[in-house]
């Protein structure tokens, strides 16, 4: 047996040396954190069709960062816009920087789609090319000739071969989207209380995840805010500044709870152990669990979650009750022989409970919640496996001052303590019972997703004002569309076009978004090519009544020959993309998947009126989306799921314990329920709305109570057991309990929860698992 | 997270066709405001030619227009056929028979920008007008000229440059385009306010 012992530890050392190769490996690679808070959402939403939506808008959105430039002198905000351009430039951790604009990119926009200009019509030219008779006072004619008589003839003159009835000059002003910035000063800018705001809008080369940027963008904008003064303001949106705040805070929140953490539980065991030597066999494990886990998290997940460390730096307070209870156990006793036998049972089932908790917490669909449950589920195992096979290989002497000092006092109080058959603590507890479940009844949920955020209020305020003055297109909501081939999906879009048109024609809706806007579909493009060729270039047509209008003859044989020469091949969706006019367009283009064609169409001003009406719109090729609302429905969803599954996991745990304590069982599970239940609606008390974090706490607050509990009563309430919980307990408010104090609202609830049920079980659990003589100890 | 959708703005905001330049220096404003101060209010009427390379013929036109301020640019043809248009802060409305058939909104500079520059000439603002371009003058007498040279390369591909004539008040403007078209329009300045 003993060699099969060394053999055992010889392989968890060598598991051990592979971790921390792993690790070393990781950091020479590069190691990658991810810090976006939305890898914590599900990775399945319910439809392909929102599945590669959200990707598709994800991928356009996260690189895109937006500066807006403002002063009250316009000629100095004007010079402060270009620094601001070129600082972004030199940088070079920008793909594109878009500010001032130049002629030639003005020149492409403008002969952009050129080729095809006999493709397209707007609908009231095709209404009046259909519709009215040749002759001078055709309304196309009339306002064509009008122009050309008024200034604008600067603008339309230059194009009277090629556009006699300037039928292409209505449709490019009548599909560039409305936009509140306009070209001034060479720069796209908006004029507000009398101050101009100058758009740079830039393009990352890296993940707004990487550390890097984050870092350089940081001190770039400092320098430019530092360099310009007070008088000039610039003002930023974009994925990168919250992922930078949000990667900030993490670190942030990780050293001091990790580092706050181990202080305050080394200064708690150096108290109660007196030796050096034995805080530091106390954290072996801890460390082993650390290190394990982080590697394995690494190998399995390729890239660890900023939080899921954060959370993790809470499995010390786990982590350690094992080592404690060995310790403790140790210091108390005289005879080391058969010890760990005496104790695995308990050790084992704690753990066994633990990893049932996280096992269920690995159940949910969040991948960053699986990611924690898995880091320590693998943590607890290998602190645990450590403490096994390690720990007794160290001579731990009996300590004196434990047993004369610490433990008499613990005793006395233990003795004050009552049990659950005093009537005494069990009236008041059933009062406390059925004011909880009263409590519960009026309990308020919260499956806001603004749960996952962790910008500051400036930062968010800052965005906001930036969305405003741009009067983008609300992209948290929109219609996805599908459609076998390219052009079907076209069609799709111009049928649910007229549907569009419609509500906007009872005011429910402003204005929509649609690729088909700018690029129509075959079938569309031909029919108005002919059109244009029958009403317009036929003989005796409109072009004929123009020129003669316009008494300039001459022009109906050169147009004519301008129209015959000109590109007959309809425009495709490939040749689209390559424009320069599609720019605006494009990210509503999401292009094939999976032999399938899908695009989006978004709304500018949309009312309930006409959500309702979108909604109805549903089809196996529609469907109508809201980003928001389907998140909360997702939390809400799992909130619901995760009850049962708590439930579920008491249940389980219930059974197992039923096979070793029998009738007993319930004095081991009682302390975390009720504790759970008490906390939750002293949560619900104070105000608090829960939230599916308030109830992943609960799961651990299951695992945790379920070790102090095992332990106490196994033990039949030694009184070193008695000091090992006391030290977990505290350990583990340490660890938790500090979780409170973040920022970040998933480990504040998480924190809060923990901190106020941990108390609670250490209150209620010796109650429930000693008997009233065990008391007398001494 | 909603910030996040939004985000995708910017790229809606490159469809725009003309546009306008730096400012200069202030000393030939203080010496034009001399020869012609700024107006508040013009009002009288027009004959455009508009020459087109391809073209014998000058394609001409003629009417009434004024300005305020306030209103903006009411320029109405009304030979050879009766039209009007609207030029102001909201854009460009053309009306037929007091209806508006079209309509181009100022973000969208393609003719709105147009509106700016008539506007500025015949209200005498060089403030503005030096603002996108480069503006000389010559005096015979009484008699001037202006010249207009855009700052921007961006107006440079619609505007090669504009001259002003006149004596007292606007007589004449010449709007030399960039594929060598121009446009003439005389003025008879019946009614202005400083």
């Amino acid at each position: 047996m003993p060699n099969l012992l060394t053999l055992i530890r010889g392989a968890w050392l060598a598991g051990i040396i592979f971790c921390i190769g792993a690790i070393f490996y990781s950091l020479n690679a590069g190691l990658k954190f991810d810090t976006d808070i939305l890898s914590l959402l599900p990775e399945s939403p319910h439809s392909q069709s929102e599945r590669i939506a959200n990707q598709a808008l994800a991928e356009s959105s996260n690189k895109r960062v937006i500066f807006l430039v403002t002063g009250i002198d316009r000629q100095q905000t004007q010079s402060a816009a270009l620094e601001v351009q070129q600082a972004l430039i030199s940088s070079e951790i920008f793909l594109t920087v878009q500010g001032r604009i130049d002629a030639q990119q003005l020149a492409e926009l403008q002969t952009s789609l050129a080729q095809f200009e006999y493709f397209h019509l707007t609908n009231d030219d095709q209404k009046s090319l259909e519709n009215h008779s040749v002759s001078n006072q055709h309304p196309l004619i009339k306002q064509a000739l009008s122009r050309l008589y008024s200034p604008m003839s600067a603008v339309v003159g230059k194009d009277i071969q090629s556009d006699p009835l300037q039928l292409f000059f209505n449709w490019q002003s009548a599909m560039s989207p409305l936009t509140a910035f306009s070209l001034q000063d060479d720069w796209l800018t908006r004029d507000v209380n009398d101050q101009r705001y100058y758009l740079i809008s830039a393009e990352l080369r890296q993940s707004p995840f990487d550390i890097s940027t984050q870092l350089q963008l940081d001190t770039l904008i400092t320098e430019l805010r530092n360099n310009l003064g007070d008088t000039i303001e610039v003002l930023t949106s974009g994925i990168i500044f919250h992922a930078s705040h949000g990667a900030k805070q993490a670190q942030f929140e990780i050293s001091t709870i990790g580092l706050g953490s181990i202080l305050a539980i080394m200064l708690l065991l150096l108290f109660i152990l007196r030796k050096v030597s034995l805080v530091l066999i106390t954290f072996l494990p801890i460390i082993v669990g650390c290190t394990v886990a982080f590697a394995l998290t690494l190998l399995i997940f390729d890239k660890v979650h900023l939080i899921t460390l954060a959370f993790g730096a809470g499995l010390i307070g786990v982590a350690i009750d094992y080592s404690l209870h060995f310790i403790c156990a140790s210091i108390a006793t005289e005879s080391k022989q058969g010890l760990l036998r005496r104790i695995l049972p308990s050790l084992a089932l704690g753990l066994l409970s633990s990893i049932v908790a996280y096992a269920a917490q690995a159940m949910t669909p969040f991948p960053g919640l699986r990611q924690m449950a898995c880091f320590s589920a693998l943590g607890l195992i290998a602190a645990w496996l450590t403490v096994v096979l390690f720990l007794p290989l160290f001579n731990i002497p009996t300590s004196t001052w434990a047993q004369t000092r610490v433990l008499p006092i613990l005793s006395k109080l233990r003795h004050y303590w009552p049990s659950i058959q005093q009537a005494r603590l069990y009236i008041p507890l059933l009062i406390l019972i059925m004011l909880s479940i009263w409590q519960l009844g009026s309990l308020t949920v919260n499956d806001d997703i603004r749960n996952l955020q962790t910008s500051p209020d400036e930062l968010i305020a800052n965005e906001v004002r930036v969305l405003n003055l741009l009067e983008a297109p609300a992209f948290g909501q929109y219609l996805v569309l599908n459609a076998a081939t390219a052009d079907r999906l076209l069609q799709l879009e111009e049928a649910i076009a007229l549907q569009l048109e419609s509500i906007i024609h009872d005011g429910h809706l402003q204005a929509f978004q649609s690729s088909a806007q700018q690029l129509y579909s075959q079938n569309k493009q031909q029919q108005q090519y002919q059109l244009i060729a029958d009403k317009v270039y036929g003989e005796q047509q409109l072009l004929q009544a123009f020129s003669q209008a316009l008494g300039a003859e001459s022009i109906e044989r050169s147009a004519r020959q301008v129209f015959l020469n000109s590109n007959n091949d309809v425009m495709t969706s490939e040749q689209w993309l390559q424009e320069p006019a599609s720019q605006g367009y494009r990210h509503l283009w999401l292009g094939q998947t999976d032999n399938t064609f899908y695009s989006l169409i978004t709304f500018t001003g949309l009312t309930a009126e006409a959500i309702e009406k979108l909604s109805k719109l549903k089809s196996d090729q529609v469907i109508y989306i809201d980003r928001v609302q389907s998140i909360s429905n997702i939390l809400s969803l799992y909130r619901s799921q995760l009850l049962l599954w708590i439930i579920a996991a008491y249940g389980f745990i219930l059974l197992v314990l039923t096979m070793k304590y029998k009738l007993q069982a319930w004095r081991v599970i009682a302390a975390p329920a009720l504790a759970s239940i008490f906390t939750i609606a002293l949560l619900s008390a104070l105000g608090a709305q829960i939230t599916l974090f308030n109830l992943l706490a609960l799961l651990i607050l299951l695992g945790i109570g379920l070790d102090a509990s095992i332990f106490l009563f196994d033990s039949k309430g030694e009184p070193h057991t008695w000091l090992a919980v006391n030290l977990s307990t505290l350990t583990t408010l340490f660890a938790f309990g500090l979780l409170g104090l973040c920022q970040t609202p998933v480990l504040h609830y998480f924190g809060i929860t923990i901190l106020i049920g941990i108390f609670l079980i250490w209150l209620l659990a010796p109650s429930f698992t000693m008997k009233g003589d065990s008391n007398e100890a001494h | 997270m909603i910030r996040a959708l939004h985000l995708l703005t910017l790229s809606l905001l490159l469809m725009t066709l003309s546009s306008f330049a730096q400012p200069r220096a202030e000393q030939d404003v203080t010496v034009l405001n001399k020869i012609l101060a700024k107006q508040s209010q013009v009002a009288g009427t027009f004959e455009q030619a508009k020459h087109l390379a391809i073209l014998p013929m000058p394609i001409r036109s003629s009417g009434e227009f004024s300005f305020t301020e306030l209103s903006g640019l009411n320029w109405t043809v009304l030979k050879p056929v009766h039209s009007q248009m609207v030029l102001d802060d909201q854009g460009i409305r053309q009306i037929q028979e007091g209806k508006v058939v079209w309509a181009l909104d100022a973000s969208q500079p393609a003719a709105s920008h147009i509106s700016t520059i008539i506007a500025s000439v015949l209200a005498a603002d060089w403030q503005t007008l030096n603002k996108h371009f480069d503006l000389s003058h010559t005096l015979t007498g009484t008699r001037w000229d202006i010249n207009l040279q855009p700052t921007s390369q961006v107006l440079l591909t619609a505007v090669k440059r504009i001259t002003l004539t006149g004596e007292q008040v606007l007589e004449k403007m010449t709007l030399f385009e960039a594929n060598g078209d121009s446009t003439v329009i005389q003025f008879d300045i019946r009614n202005s306010q400083p």
